[in-house]
């Protein structure tokens, strides 16, 4: 029996120092490599509004890093890891709407949070860590095969050759805007989209949302939220909550610059469905922000406009 | 609890503990085990354990009603008893609104729509395995060929034993009861090498089935949007998952058996490695399939007598052997099939070639041999189709679109980097499989063709992080829902 349970002590010992090493290889490897491109000026980051709506090759100097569902926590991650090492970064756009401060369950879903801890923890610090540990503890105990299992992609993706990806704008080519209309009218389950629940704010959004704050703040940066494109259906949609937020940012938030553009009118078929714009819609609003230099748009916001017609032919 | 979760995890060394600790008292170790075995089941349910408390007090009393009885009529009584009343709680749970259904669906044909209330009922976990082990005590106290034990804490030990008592192997009273009577003690090598048979049952759960699962489900949920030769692959990744799911589940259970002390029956022989579908029928669900040839087949004559005997009782069988897996035509349908393969092989008296290992003197088997494995292996996947499928009709259909033009296309997998992984693993557990062919698992024949501790360690360390890397999504064990 004693040798029993030493050799399997002795076996699990050698096998965490195995895991160990693995982790830290893959640690190292991550943080060695850069994310971005050193040219890189502006930067927009959020959820899938971003990541639909803003066509980076459109834009000059830009990169588009959204990811669906990407809780702050994430985009902080992200851009504490990029400001690090890139000291070209001016602007940063965050996607800031109802969905984003309300309680969404991107960042408390235990399934995502896994999923983010085995790709982002190579960008966190013991205050990141022990935030994620300190509201789901058993979720973050849990998570080594989630981590492991990264760990394999990257090696997998290094022998193919291709980069891990961060996020990116996405050519959304989606068209069910007739679709989501009839199951608004209905009260139902939109696909692609969950309207929030309640309009409790989400504590871990908004620590989140400030860090980020913070940090534009220390490295010099200009940070702007920006309200995206979305159909006016959904606008006017009493559970989307839009008046709750604009009254949350005025009270919380009116310190870090909201560029509203929710409210710009297009062609139906510029928008895949209430809240992301298709191909179509994307490459229009990027060139609109292109040809305008973002300078109208930052003036404009001066003057503190919230609707503005856009035409594209 | 799963095996493969954090709360056996804890649970396991725990119970491991306490055990040995107990183990100079013969007594005590049979209570920790119950206990233990006790905490395991109502970990789903409390609810559970009532049942399986009422089921091991009717078989314990009648074992001994019927040693105290020699009156044939009584003794027939009291077996009666114990088979009524075990096989209709087993009914009422699983098959009560299967029948009811069909009998809705019978009376439709006259014209009528019957309005009938379905009962919501939770299948208690096990049910049919911990059924089949107290009858199995039942039959053969009647039949003299085992003594009715008084031992009332080893025959509840032996009915709730945790390692089988929610997916097999079904054990025989014969087999396990006689091993509570006896003190246990602690055997290294005994320890050791059921350790080694959890980690090849953990890699066939988690990293086999578990992803085999993924693609299968996929596949399957959506077979209208693929073409005919990805539903093959879907075909086999199900043959896998099941194989993977259940033996996996089988190895854990004996090697966690081993551990305590405890020796149970071998429950899967490398199946995909047989030759032909009676030997297929040999090596799967050997503690059902010996169950059902025990008790049902030789009763009703076996292979004795004419054709048409032979005819009936393997049908019979294998009717029975899928309607005991779910209560929906298909799995009544996937035994059908699988009598059909076997009746040629009875009726010309082949179902007894292929009794030795594969290639058992030889490194490699002969282009022949192959070729029987896949031919079986094709069959037994065929099979499989019915058994994955809703309903029967999604079966024809799904089978319909494999022989479509569509077969000649290439593959169009969703997720091709899965697929690759995922037949990596395949390949890598049938050559690991087939080295240790002639083991009970693969790892007693690496621990005595890999001399050197630092090789066998570095292998099983390796194993060891490819299942925590492969940990997919948790999948339920399939054999839980029979």
């Amino acid at each position: 029996m004693k040798n029993l349970i030493i050799n399997l002590c002795s076996f699990l010992l050698i096998l965490t120092i195995v895991i160990t090493s693995i982790l830290t290889v893959n640690y190292l490897s991550i943080n060695y490599t850069k994310i971005i491109d050193t040219k890189t000026e502006i930067l927009f980051l959020g959820d899938s509004n971003m990541e639909c709506a803003i066509n980076d090759s459109v834009i000059l100097k830009s990169k588009n890093l959204g990811k669906s569902a990407e809780s702050y926590y994430y985009s902080y991650l992200k851009l504490k890891k990029i400001l690090e090492s890139e000291n070209s970064i001016n602007k940063v756009f965050l996607s800031f709407s109802p969905h984003n401060i309300y309680e969404n369950g991107w960042f408390l879903n235990e399934s995502n949070l896994q999923t983010g801890i085995g790709k982002y923890y190579p960008f966190m610090d013991n205050s990141d860590f022990n935030f994620v540990l300190s509201k789901k503890p058993k979720a973050v105990l849990t998570s080594l095969p989630r981590i492991l299992s990264r760990v394999k992609d990257n090696l997998i993706r290094f022998v193919v050759r291709k980069p891990i990806s961060y996020g990116g704008y996405i050519d959304l080519h989606r068209n069910i805007l007739g679709e989501v209309k009839a199951k608004l009218k209905n009260d139902e389950e939109l696909p692609f989209f969950k309207i929030p629940e309640n309009h409790e704010i989400s504590n871990e959004e908004i620590i989140y949302l400030k860090k980020i704050e913070q940090l534009c703040y220390k490295k010099n940066v200009n940070l702007y939220l920006i309200n995206l494109p979305k159909r006016k259906e959904i606008l006017n949609y009493k559970k989307y909550g839009i008046d709750n937020y604009y009254e949350y940012y005025l009270s919380n938030l009116k310190e870090i610059p909201l560029i509203d553009l929710s409210h710009i009118e297009m062609p139906d078929d510029y928008y895949g469905d209430f809240v992301h714009l298709s191909s179509k819609g994307s490459h229009c609003f990027s060139n609109f922000l292109q040809k305008n230099g973002l300078k109208s748009i930052l003036n404009d916001f001066a003057k503190k406009t919230r609707v503005r017609k856009v035409i594209c032919f | 609890m799963i095996f493969n979760s954090i709360d056996f995890a804890i649970f396991l060394p725990i119970v491991f503990i306490i055990y040995w600790l107990v183990n100079k008292n013969l007594k005590l170790q049979n209570i920790v085990i119950l206990i233990a075995s006790y905490i395991f089941y109502g970990w789903w349910d409390w609810k559970f354990l009532l049942l399986i408390i009422f089921s091991s007090t009717l078989d314990y009393t009648i074992g001994i009603a019927l040693s105290k009885n020699k009156n044939e009529k009584i003794r027939k009584l009291l077996l009666f008893t114990s088979i009524t009343i075990n096989l209709g709680f087993l009914g009422f749970f699983k098959y009560y609104n299967f029948f009811l259904d069909n009998f809705v669906d019978a009376f439709s044909v006259f014209g009528s729509r019957l309005e009938v209330d379905k009962l919501n009922i939770i299948l208690p976990v096990g049910i049919s395995f911990y059924t089949f082990q107290t009858l199995s005590y039942s039959i053969d106290v009647y039949k003299n060929k085992l003594k009715p034990t008084n031992d009332i804490i080893s025959f509840f030990t032996f009915v709730s034993f945790f390692p089988q008592l929610v997916a097999g192997p079904i054990e025989r009273a014969s087999n396990l009861l006689p091993q509570f009577y006896v003190k246990r003690i602690f055997n290294y090598n005994k320890a050791i090498d059921g350790l080694r048979q959890i980690l090849w049952g953990l890699f066939k759960k988690v990293v086999i089935a578990d992803n085999c699962a993924e693609l299968a489900n996929e596949i399957f949920n959506n077979y209208n949007d693929y073409n005919g030769i990805t539903l093959i692959f879907g075909a086999i990744f199900f043959s896998f998952q099941i194989y993977g799911d259940f033996s996996g589940y089988s190895d854990i259970a004996i090697g966690t058996s081993r551990l305590f002390g405890f020796n149970l029956l071998q429950n899967f022989s490398y199946p995909y490695l047989s030759r032909d579908i009676s030997e297929f029928w040999r090596k799967w669900h050997i503690s059902l399939n010996t169950w059902f040839k025990d008790y049902l087949y030789i009763p009703l004559g076996g292979s004795k007598g004419g054709n048409f005997m032979k005819i009936r009782n393997v049908s019979i069988i294998f009717l029975v052997s899928g309607f005991w897996h779910g209560a929906n035509w298909t799995f009544i349908t996937w035994g059908a099939l699988n009598a059909l393969f076997f009746l040629p092989l009875i009726l010309s008296g082949n179902n007894r070639n292929n009794l030795d290992i594969i290639a058992e003197d030889k490194k490699y088997p002969s282009i022949r041999e192959v070729i029987q494995v896949i031919k079986t292996f094709i069959i037994t996947t065929f099979a499989w189709i019915f058994f994955r499928s809703d309903n029967v009709m999604m079966a024809y259909n799904y089978i319909n679109k494999i022989f479509s033009r569509s077969i000649f296309n290439f593959p169009n997998f969703n997720d091709k980097y899965l697929v690759l992984e995922v037949l990596t693993m395949i390949m890598l557990q049938i050559i690991i499989e087939w080295h240790g062919r002639k083991n009970n698992h693969p790892f007693e024949y690496l621990n005595e063709k890999i001399q050197t501790k630092i090789f066998r360690w570095g292998l099983y360390i390796i194993i060891a992080i490819i299942i925590l890397t492969f940990t997919g999504n948790q999948q339920e064990f399939i054999y839980f829902q029979f």
